[in-house]
Parts: C-alpha cells; structure tokens; sequence
C-alpha cells in the first residue's frame, strides 16, 4: 500500500481520484451550502429513536453475523460455502423485501410484530451478513498457530472469549457501525412498523414540500452522525479488509457436529421464509387465475441495465483513476472518502441530486448516476484489497516485459485484480438494482424500475400479484449481477 | 461466447440504460405529432395501469405515468406539480382525491377544461370554473377482523373509536396524506375546528394507531395488528377478495342526524402550460367517461361510478343506499392546512 512511485509526484497521482470523488460528492457539498439558507435550527426529535431502532437492530445483526461468522470460520459445516452463499442473498434486496414476503406466510401471528423493536428484530436479521462476511474474511487472515494452540490449551468458552473475540474485535466493531448506519438510512422498514425516524421525517417532509431546503434541519444532524460513526467504522473495517497477503494464515476448520449446520443457517432461513412466502401468494392465488402481473419489457431491459451499466462505469472510472495512485498513501484517505460516501443514506444523496439539478436549471439526472456516485467506494474497495494481496514480486515482473504502460496495467497487472473488481461491480449493481428511495424521487414520467414497481404493488395489489412482481424482481437482480460481474471479466480477463 | 461476440451485448445494454435511465425524452419539447400524454397519478399503480393500458389501446396515445408512493399519497405529487409550475412536465394530474386538486386549482397549476364526457357527472362533483372534474368516486368504511370481532360489537360510527373499549385496537393511515386527510378535513368543516381536533385528540389518547397508508391498515387489520381499521372501500375489497378473516362496515350510517361517510371522487386535472394540452384534453376525455368509470368499478377498484346509471362495484351496497357525508369539496380543500396543522399538535407526526 506504500509503496514509492517512481515517475510521478503524489499530488499529481491523486489528482484523478480527487476529481472523481470531488464529483460524486458533489450532492453533499450542495445540500450543506444550502444549510445557511434553511434558517437557524436544527431538529432532532426523532433522533433518539432513531439511534435506539438503529443500534438495537444493529446489536442483533452483529451477535447473529458473529456467531454465524465464526462458525463458518472455524468449523468444518456441511454445505458451509452454501449457508455462506446463500446468506449474502439477503444483501442483494433491503430488509423491507424480505420483510414483505415473510408477512405473506401465515404460520407467524403478525400482530405481535409491530414498533422499534420487532422492527430491530427483523432488519438485524436481514443485514446479518455484513457482519458475518466480515468475520468470516477476519478468520481467514487471522494466525492458524495461534488458534491451533488455543484449540489444544483451552476449553471452547474460554477459547471464545480469550482468544475469538479479540481476534475479531475489528470486524465486529466494523460490522456493528456500518450496520448502524445503513439502518440510520432505512425508512421502508419503519414505515411499515408504524413508526418514525429521522429518514421517514425527511422522506415525508420532501414529499410534501419538494424543497430541498426545508428538509435540512432534519438531514444535516442525521448527516452528522452517520458521517461521525463512518469515521469510527473506517479504521475496524479497513483493518479487515487490507489485512496483510494470505500465505499459511487461516484458522483450519474442524469438523463440526449437524446442530452447529442448522445454527449457521439462521440468516438462510429467513430468505427462505421469505421467498416461500412470496411462492405461496402466488400458488395460493392461482384459484383466481394467473397473476395479472404487466411487465413491460422495456421496464425490465432498463431495469437490468442501468445498474450493469453503472456498475461498469464506476469500476472503470474508479480502477482508472487509482491506478496511478495505487502505492501512494492517497488512496487510503481515498477509501475513508469513499466510505463516507457510502455512509450517507441514499435517500440523502437523491435530495442532494435533485438540488444540483435545481441548480442546473431542472437538469435530469438518473437515479443510476445518483445511486453509483454513491456507491464510488465500493469499486475503490475492491480495487485496494485486491492490490493489496497482489505480490510485488510480480507487478515488478511485469515492469520487465518491454510495453506501454498502459498495457502493462491492462494485459497484465488488472487481470491478477479482476476477481475483487468483479465483486464490486456485482456489489454497486446488486445496490442500485434494490434501490426504491432514489428512484421514487428521480425517476422521470413513463419510467420504472421493477423493484419500485414490487413496492407500489405491494400497497394494494392482490397477494399473488406481489408474489410474481417479486420473482420477476428476483430474476431480474440475478441477472443483472451476473451481467455487472462479467464487465470486469471480459475488461481485464487473462491473455495468453 | 468470446470477448468481441459478447461486447455489442452490453454495449447495447448500457446504451439503453442511458437512453432510458433518465427522464430526457419525456422531458425535452415535444415535437408535434409526439403521441404521448404524461400524467401523475395517485391512484394506485395496479388501478391506473387498467385505464393507461385501455387508453392506449383505444388511440395508440402512449401514457407515461408518474405514480406517488404508499407512504405519500397526493401530496407528494401534489408538491412535486407546485415545484415543477414554472416548468411544468405534467399534462394531466389524476388525483385520488378531489382536496389536493382544489388546491392545485387555487395555487394557479390547474388549466379549465369541461370536458363534454362529464356531462353527465352531477355539478357538485366539479369545479364550478372547470379546473377540475370528479369521477369513479370511493368510500370511507371500517375493515374489521372477524376473529377477533364479532359483527354484533363493530363500532358504527367514527365517534366509537373514542371509547375504552377500542383503546389501542383501531388503526387509521397517516392523516396528512391521501383520503385520510380528505376525512379528515371533512370532519373539521362538518364538526368546526375545535370540534374536530378535539375528536382526534381523544382517539390519541385511546392509543390509535397511525398506519402508512390505506393498505397498511388492511394488511394491520387483516393480520389481526388491530381489531378494526378506518381507510378506503377498494383497500378493503382487495382484503375481502384474498379471502382474508375481515369484514366491512360502512360507518355513520344510523339514525337520522347520521353523519354519513365521505364520498371522495377521483379527480382530473389539465395542469397549466401542459406540454401536450390536445392530447392532455383527449386523455381528460376518456378518464372521466362512463367507459373508464365502468373499468374502475368491475375492476378490485371498486370504485363507484358517478355517470347516473352505471353498474357499482359488485361486493359493495350500492350507492344509491349509502347516507354520504355532505360536504363541500372546495370548502373541505381549504380546510386541509388548518387540518394539517392539528394532527400535529395532536399526533406529531
């Protein structure tokens, strides 16, 4: 990550990467300008709530990702890489989608369920996997020696606080403040439990106002917080992640006993309770007849490949402006920008877009570009892990080979990068795919987006009718992840 | 499939996304002849939808629709018009209720147009200056859940609600938003603005519960959250026709100083400076005709034709037997920021 440059000055190297996150942040810098217009005040009321939905939600995600985490981590589970797999699904959709299938099942008595904390409950469980992947990642650079000798000398409570914990002290912390933020930025998920937090304050005010300025005094402290708790969250979670090149590290897993199996499938069973529940409307309704569902088709190809393309763009724009400031120190305050960036709720950076588009004169902007500009972090990310694994015995390798630089790069030093790249670009469209918050603010007269259409639907539409809306959402998030993942894959693919 | 078959795949695709990801075609300045007529609509996608898709395939006239969310019905697009004034991009606002467009009308964004297919529709479902016509109009009843309420015990008027013995088991949407606001509103100038605001303190202090939205308080009720639930007649036929455990009461229908419930007209609206008027006119012509209300009300609309005449929704009494709340529309319009104000002090939302 250090490592000197030769042919350029850092100032210069960072300046690609400066422009890049200057314009993404460009909605923020407009909101705060506008501050001093709003009138003195602040308005914090809903703050206190919102924190405790937040953190409470967060506590649980955190305990349910760890435990999962480490079983994965250090056991050998049947179908372990599955119940891994298949427990990062449930990030590919907001809490608010799974929530809405499960309530389609009528084993559960829902009436139990309502208010901050059945609402902590179920989002905790939905975002588990942030802190799980971390863990997991964290058990896998962490010392086999050190967790070998723990295994032989003491007995596994003791081994799990003395040794576990503080070895997974900066995932968790990492897991536990980004979870609380992105829950700082849910507002589906209260409105649906019938209460109000800051985000449902903005969301509402905005939609009755439609003045960007009048909803400052509500989104500046939110904006606050979260950017003091993505401060806190950037060194846990740039530790885990940039942890140091794998060699012999890793915890060997042993063998674990069945019970273990069905522990770890906690966050894998609610997608599928989910899913289940979104099936069973539409069978259930099939007495009626088929779903009336309308897709257009254009909805679906725009549907798909907005996101594919934003995904594309932003790992492009982003590995071709780091690249030059690849071993400076600029890119790690580039990375603590970019996840700033991405700690501001979405919903935020859509009011912040429609204000620069006020300021342009009503100029449109689509919510993919609001969404990726967003999501600029994710992309520089990956790019830094992946170089960060990557021995420097070979980038010097590739200074032998007598091309232009910008080949070297292309045909020789972004291939051996492609993996991490290509999970951030299936990242940033898996996020843009899900989003409702934005689109509902900028998509245009006669456009759509099918996870917003499954939300409109889901107010009145018959049950079966959700049911498919939610399939077809379903399909099309599957293949738009596998088409933004195979950007990267054909960009920077292996030759020769 | 190699490299170079696969790169004019996701070119096309990205250049699609580009195309189509923002609102550039249907904001630049239509040519003329542009087929096209964009309309905001706060009813209901799944509803809309019907009448954009049977008008389409009547003229070949392409509908680009702007829905509202759940959470902010009509007022969302309400404000979203008001913002867009000095460049409005709307040609028809089809709002689900008739308070929001009396107030577009008195802000100067609605245009006059009397469309000659409302004839039939009685004058006082209209605006006297044609700045806005009401059709297919809905009603506000009580879903209950039917196990946990017997029909013996529904309460029979909105004042029941006040009393202990549905303290915290009642749930109604958020009131400054959709047709919620439209009752309540309606209540301030039936009951006068002490009245009123008292009548809904009292159900804060029975612990009611505020919904997001008509469909929220079907789905509360449905799944026996609450007991009983105030909202929209077509929420409660969508709960009726999945075969949920509910049933469906309207209120304030005894006695002969009954207060009646509200009847709450969609309503057209020509927005001023339209960029497509002739089509706008065209589209205003057949939302607001005996065909669209007939749509509407066979449809789980279910809302109520106001063509003398026309077939009603076939789960619901008909109309002709229904005590209606007797209000003036642009009066209950009026009193919406009066009302807004109130449930604040009263719920602080």
């Amino acid at each position: 990550m250090t490592r000197p440059l030769r042919f350029a000055r850092p100032a210069l190297v960072a300046l690609p990467m400066g422009l890049l996150l200057g314009s993404a942040s460009l909605p923020v810098l407009v909101l705060l300008s506008r501050f001093r217009a709003a009138g003195p005040g602040i308005d914090t009321s809903s703050l206190v709530q919102t924190l405790g939905f937040a953190v409470g939600g967060a506590v649980v995600a955190t305990v349910v990702g760890a435990v999962v985490g480490a079983l994965a981590g250090t056991r050998e589970l049947r179908g372990g890489k599955w119940l891994v797999l298949g427990s990062c699904v449930l990030i590919a959709a907001p809490p608010a989608f799974w929530w809405i299938g499960a309530t389609r099942l009528p084993l559960v008595r829902w009436g139990s369920l309502l208010g901050p904390t059945s609402a902590a409950v179920t989002t905790g469980l939905a975002l588990s996997p942030v802190t799980l992947l971390l863990v997991y990642a964290a058990l896998r650079e962490a010392p086999s020696n050190l967790y070998e000798a723990a295994r032989v000398a003491l007995p596994p409570v003791r081994r799990a606080l003395f040794v576990l914990l503080p070895l997974l002290r900066a995932p968790l912390a990492g897991g536990f403040l980004l979870t609380v933020i992105l829950l700082l930025g849910e507002s589906e998920i209260p409105f649906l439990f019938g209460f109000r937090t800051a985000m449902t304050d903005i969301v509402t005010l905005f939609s009755q106002t439609f003045d960007v300025t009048r909803v400052l005094p509500l989104a500046v402290p939110l904006l606050v917080v979260v950017l003091v708790l993505g401060a806190f969250a950037g060194g846990p979670l740039l530790r885990t992640v940039l942890a140091s090149s794998r060699g012999a590290h890793g915890v060997v897993r042993r063998p674990a006993p069945a019970i273990l199996s069905l522990v770890a499938a906690v966050p894998v069973a609610l997608a599928l309770f989910s899913l289940g529940g979104y099936a069973l409307a539409v069978f259930s309704g099939l007495e009626r007849g088929w779903p009336r569902l309308r897709i257009d088709p254009a909805t679906v190809l725009v549907s798909v490949a907005e996101p594919m393309a934003c995904a594309w763009i932003t790992v492009v724009l982003v590995v071709v402006a780091a690249y030059p400031a690849r071993a400076s120190g600029a890119l790690r305050w580039f990375l603590w920008a970019g996840l700033l960036l991405f700690c501001i709720p979405a919903a935020i950076f859509g009011i912040g877009w429609i204000g620069v588009s006020q300021t342009l004169g009503g100029l449109a902007i689509p919510p993919g570009v609001a969404l990726a500009s967003r999501a600029v972090g994710l992309p520089a990310l990956g790019f830094a892990i992946a170089y960060s694994r990557l021995p420097r015995s070979l980038e010097d390798a590739a200074r032998l080979v007598t091309i232009s630089p910008v080949r070297r790069a292309f045909h020789l030093v972004l291939p051996l990068l492609s993996p991490s790249l290509v999970a951030a670009s299936a990242l940033v469209a898996a996020l843009t795919f899900a989003d409702r918050d934005v689109a509902s603010l900028l998509l245009a007269p006669g456009a759509s987006r099918l996870m917003l259409n499954l939300y409109l639907l889901s107010a009145n539409a018959p049950s079966a009718t959700v049911g498919a809306a939610a399939w077809v959402a379903l399909a099309g998030a599957a293949l738009t992840v596998g088409l933004a993942a195979a950007g990267p894959l054909i960009l920077w693919r292996r030759r020769g | 499939m190699t490299q170079r078959a696969l790169w004019p795949l996701f070119v096309a695709l990205a250049a699609l996304a580009g195309c189509r990801g923002g609102p550039s075609r249907e904001s630049a300045a239509s040519p003329a002849g542009d087929r096209t007529v964009v309309v905001y609509s706060s009813t209901d996608k799944e509803f809309a939808e019907l009448i954009f898709h049977a008008y389409e395939q009547k003229t070949g006239v392409r509908v680009l629709p702007l829905y509202d969310t759940e959470e902010t019905k009509t007022a969302g697009l309400t404000a979203r018009l008001v913002a867009e004034k000095a460049r409005p991009k709307a040609d028809v606002f089809w709002s689900s209720d008739t308070g929001r467009a009396v107030a577009l009308a008195e802000q100067g964004i609605a245009a006059s147009y009397a469309s000659p297919e409302a004839a039939g529709i009685p004058p006082r479902y209209k605006s006297a200056r044609g700045l806005w016509t009401g059709f297919a109009a809905r009603i506000r009843v009580f879903l209950y859940n039917t196990e946990i309420v017997k029909p013996s015990e529904v309460p029979r008027s909105i004042l029941d609600l006040a009393k202990p013995r549905w303290k915290a088991r009642f749930a109604f949407p958020n009131p400054h938003f959709g047709t919620m606001s439209f009752h309540a509103a309606a209540l301030f100038v039936r009951w006068g603005d002490d009245r009123a605001a008292g009548f809904f303190q009292a159900l804060k202090a029975n612990d009611a519960v505020i919904a997001a939205g008509n469909a929220d308080v079907k789905d509360r009720v449905a799944d026996g959250r609450v007991a009983v639930g105030i909202l929209d007649e077509d929420d409660a036929v969508v709960a009726l026709r999945d075969k949920k455990p509910v049933g469906l009461v309207v209120p304030d229908q005894e006695g002969p100083d009954a207060l009646g419930t509200p009847l709450m007209p969609n309503a057209a609206v020509l927005v001023q400076g339209a960029p497509h008027p002739e089509e706008a006119r065209r589209f205003i012509d057949f939302l607001v005709s005996a065909e669209a209300e007939s749509i509407l009300a066979a449809s789980d609309a279910a809302q109520y034709p106001l063509h003398p005449g026309a077939p009603g929704p076939a789960l619901l009494p008909p109309l002709a037997g229904i005590r209606v709340m007797d209000v003036d529309y642009d009066e209950v319009a009026r009193k919406l920021p009066a009302m807004d104000e109130a449930m604040k002090a009263a719920f602080g939302l």
